[in-house]
């Protein structure tokens, strides 16, 4: 993969090669670096798209970037960490994840078109103020208790909402 | 061009995905090779297609590893390119796994090696999920370590430089990458 990536100028000008005119990849959080970097070059010679299951949009800025003032005064490491939100905890590799096809993709000056459609998956029960399965898992989690769930057929909070919950 | 398309709808995937397939087939004879790391939901995505689609002929599912190696092949399809896989690393080891041990460096292992070579190098049930755990970190090393593999690859096995940034119970590694590699040559 390393020969391919630093040999790219050579394969552009090579009549020879056999590449498929489109590379479809559909991925969470697998690929490595070099995997990156590899598709991110081969993409000088062919269409590569990828698609990616992302559980929110700007995660790596929402995880990363406080607002308002820093201030490095009365810096308590305790309350930091209690200040983390459970986003922060469950969404941090995959966030990371995420800055480093960025980061990849801009070291490398690779031509990129990023399509993003985060889809709400709230919206459609927030208008008839019914109480979603997402909502429903939260409260049984805080409450530690058995109730039964009530799934209405057009929730979409949860994307795998048929599977049996014993 | 690098296209991304970052969702958090796994059908919203997979109906872009069964468009984009259906605006720009493949050449009638090209087998269309689609990446995706789970078998399950590669099933579950390939279904999506065809009721999409009306049909799906032709279409495979790989894992990134299998579709990678495959790519790498026919780029360099003059070459003999010898892969790094998973079972060629694996049986690398069983075969440099005694040679392994005249190294004193091997001593975090030497009990599995002296109980390999008394049992006339038949593979037992926990030598071998040895083996496989050491080829495991061996693919990943390959994958998400590619630097260190470089600087293993580029030192002699004489050279004490093979060891720098290692504790002395890891020094095993990079002998025992250094076998593997001159069984591949």
């Amino acid at each position: 993969m390393r020969e391919i990536i630093n040999d790219i100028n050579n394969l552009k000008n090579s009549s020879k090669i056999k590449i498929p005119k489109n590379i479809y990849i559909v991925a969470s959080n697998n690929l490595s670096k070099l995997q990156i970097s590899f598709y991110s070059k081969l993409s000088e010679l062919t269409n590569v798209n990828i698609y990616l299951l992302s559980p929110g949009h700007d995660l790596w800025d929402r995880i990363n970037i406080e607002d308002g003032a820093i201030s490095l005064d009365n810096y308590n490491k305790k309350q930091y960490l209690l200040n983390e939100s459970i986003e922060s905890i469950f969404c941090k590799f995959i966030a990371n994840f995420e800055k480093l096809i960025e980061e990849t993709t801009f070291n490398e000056e690779i031509k990129v078109n990023i399509q993003l459609p985060f889809i709400d998956p709230t919206i459609n029960l927030k208008k008839n103020h019914k109480s979603l399965l997402l909502h429903q898992i939260q409260k049984s989690l805080i409450y530690n208790n058995n109730q039964n769930f009530n799934i209405e057929d057009n929730d979409e909070s949860i994307i795998f909402r048929d599977v049996k919950i014993f | 061009m690098l296209n991304i398309y970052k969702t958090n709808k796994i059908e919203l995937i997979s109906e872009v995905l069964a468009k984009e397939i259906l605006i720009n087939p493949p050449f009638i004879t090209d087998n269309l090779k689609i990446s995706i790391q789970n078998y399950f939901l590669s099933k579950w995505i390939k279904d999506q297609i065809t009721l999409k689609n009306d049909i799906n002929a032709l279409c495979e599912f790989q894992t990134l590893a299998e579709y990678t190696e495959e790519l790498v092949r026919n780029l360099y399809k003059d070459q003999k390119v010898k892969s790094w896989n998973f079972e060629s690393i694996k049986w690398s080891i069983i075969e440099s796994f005694e040679e392994l041990g005249e190294f004193k460096e091997s001593w975090p292992l030497i009990n599995w090696i002296n109980k390999f070579i008394n049992n006339k190098k038949i593979l037992d049930s926990e030598i071998y999920e040895l083996i496989l755990r050491i080829t495991k970190v061996f693919s990943d090393y390959i994958l998400y370590r590619p630097e260190m593999i470089e600087k293993w690859h580029n030192t002699e096995l004489k050279n004490s430089n093979l060891f720098s940034g290692l504790n002395k119970d890891q020094y095993w590694q990079p002998i025992l990458f250094k076998l593997i590699e001159r069984k591949f040559k």
